[in-house]
């Protein structure tokens, strides 16, 4: 069973990408195999880190296109 | 009903009919995803700003002109038209994209918050910085599809459709953009 296992599906897997019964042949796969739960770990483990580095835009960034979309609505809206 | 269950079609839909509201929480939903993607192509925050702010004017110009396709997803759309703005950004300045102060750190952010705020998010900042540095260090194409299925949040056919790759190109991509992450991380002796 753990040779149907590739590495992209292991990727579909960490991202949600997948049906349940696929998910669950991962999970059983993972438990057999140990080579197979130490790249899982390795790939989970990086996609864990990328949490931590996300953006986000100032508020006045978000005020000022507020007002842009406030400023040109259509007459009929404004009233 | 609250705002975050509406889905963004029926925002969409509430805001092409005059209710201002609904793209507040539209942009707010998806906002960390946009500027998140922008910020990793263009390496500079305030290129970063202005793009991400003509990527929703167009946004508001497009909507309101009834050029929006239904069937089109909101946020795919919008990563898009941000994605054509940094493209068209580079094209006119003839540059590739620089890393100008290399943190994207606003230190006027800092000086908003207590000593005690100011020190934690110092501390996350660093964090945030350090992740940032080695996935500005992967190659091109892997750096792509990581933001945008990590960060943006698209599903591997939306990468493909999007980038022209095939699915199984965006998947192998992700494997050696994550792979040669936790590589890097151990080389150099990186505890995050």
């Amino acid at each position: 069973m753990t040779k149907t296992i590739t590495q992209d599906n292991l990727i579909r897997y960490i991202y949600n990408e997948i049906s349940l019964e696929e998910a669950s042949l991962i999970d059983e796969a993972i438990k057999a195999d140990w080579a197979l739960k130490e790249l899982y770990e390795q790939l989970l483990e990086g996609k864990t880190q990328l949490d931590k580095a996300a953006f986000s835009p100032k508020k006045i960034v978000i005020d000022t296109i507020l007002a842009y979309s406030k400023d040109t609505a259509p007459m009929e809206h404004t009233l | 009903m609250q705002p975050q269950s509406v889905s963004d079609k029926k925002l969409v839909k509430q805001y092409m009919s005059g209710n201002e509201s609904s793209l507040q929480v539209l942009i707010n939903r998806h906002k960390d995803k946009v500027f998140t993607s922008i910020m990793f192509t263009v390496k500079d925050t305030y290129l970063a700003e202005d793009i991400f702010q003509d990527t929703f004017v167009k946004v508001v110009d497009t909507l309101r002109a009834g050029r929006y396709r239904e069937e089109d997803k909101f946020l795919p759309w919008v990563l898009r038209i941000a994605h054509n703005l940094c493209i068209d950004h580079f094209r006119r300045g003839k540059r590739m994209p620089m890393v100008t102060t290399g943190d994207g750190f606003d230190i006027f952010d800092v000086l908003k918050f207590s000593d005690t705020n100011a020190q934690e998010k110092m501390i996350h900042e660093q964090t945030a910085e350090r992740v940032r540095t080695l996935v500005n260090s992967l190659p091109e194409e892997q750096k792509q599809v990581l933001v945008l299925r990590h960060y943006s949040d698209m599903s591997f056919k939306e990468i493909s459709d999007m980038t022209g790759v095939s699915i199984n190109t965006a998947l192998g991509r992700m494997r050696y953009a994550l792979i040669n992450l936790r590589k890097m991380m151990v080389e150099k002796n990186i505890t995050i």
